[in-house]
């Protein structure tokens, strides 16, 4: 047997991976075989991305290290269960979140949100409420660490059902089909979460920021 | 129904611009682009009309765009290494 190329951490903290050109099948079959390469493929492309996930949901870098752990732990053991009837990277985000969520139940009560303060009044289809004027804000201002926090902060103020569709597809940026794929919903329902968090968010970020 | 009026139907729905209500929900679609171009056209003729609304779009597009990417803590390299043990034991 030949040994496997070495791979090292680059500064970002993620382990380089220096053949990632394993199709996915090829990986998962890796994953099954318990070949050491192939997990430090999973490793070096799913730990930090997991990881991220898992913060964002649950803000304490223990427990989202704990969520990690518990995910890796399941692929060990489960990777013969896995069909491929979803992508391998649905799965194990849908494995993720699926922990941090139970995590979240188990720890802290549900979070609840007031709609009708957050979404606009509406008297034959016009707004009642006139909306503040954002453009006077700098493009950059919501950018900056002390605002990213306080967005951080308002993230964990919504209710479990809205943040999980928000994060997949606001901060990680995933596509409306992987976002419905992980976390089992209509596309329809997805798009109505994602955009009631942002209404919400809006309300704070407009409380905070704009006159 | 006559060709006339269904004419002037057809014209009618091509021409209404939606509400200040139907804005707030394809407020999504606009920003992902999933709109058809005659609903998208609609829109910003709308916020042409309506400062309000196209305050409330440009406040959505900042929020959206404020989300995005949020950075979290990196994962310490000791504990990928950690999970790498986790591994071999098993």
């Amino acid at each position: 047997m030949t040994a496997e190329p070495e791979k090292k951490f680059t500064e970002r903290g993620n382990l380089y991976s220096a053949s990632a050109s394993k199709t996915e099948e090829d990986f998962v079959l890796g994953l099954a075989r318990r070949e050491e390469s192939a997990f430090r493929t999973l490793i070096a492309d799913y730990s930090q991305k997991l990881y991220g996930v898992a913060y964002r949901f649950l803000r304490q870098e223990e427990e989202a290290r704990e969520v990690l752990q518990e995910v890796f732990r399941k692929v060990i053991e489960k990777i013969d269960t896995f069909k491929g009837e979803a992508k391998f990277s649905t799965w194990i985000y849908r494995v993720t979140v699926n922990e941090a969520l139970m995590r979240i139940r188990s720890k802290r009560g549900e979070a609840t949100v007031s709609w009708e303060d957050v979404l606009p009044r509406y008297e034959d289809g016009v707004a009642v409420d006139p909306n503040r004027d954002w453009t006077k804000l700098p493009e950059t201002a919501l950018l900056e660490s002390e605002a990213r926090a306080y967005l951080k902060e308002c993230i964990a103020l919504l209710p479990e059902d809205y943040r999980a569709p928000y994060v997949l597809k606001d901060v990680e940026e995933l596509s409306e089909n992987e976002v419905c794929a992980i976390l089992g919903l209509d596309k329809g329902v997805m798009k109505v979460r994602v955009h009631r968090a942002r209404m919400f968010l809006r309300k704070k970020l407009e409380e905070k920021y704009v006159d | 129904m006559s060709i006339k009026s269904k004419l002037s139907r057809w014209i009618d729905r091509a021409l209404r611009m939606p509400t200040c209500e139907e804005i707030e929900a394809l407020a999504y679609d606009f920003l992902e682009k999933n709109l058809d171009a005659k609903t998208e056209k609609r829109m910003l003729r709308h916020f042409k009309l309506c400062p309000p609304c196209m305050r409330f779009i440009e406040a959505y597009r900042r929020t959206r765009k404020a989300g995005r990417g949020l950075p979290a803590p990196k994962l310490d390299p000791a504990f990928q290494e950690h999970l790498m043990r986790m591994f071999r034991k098993d």
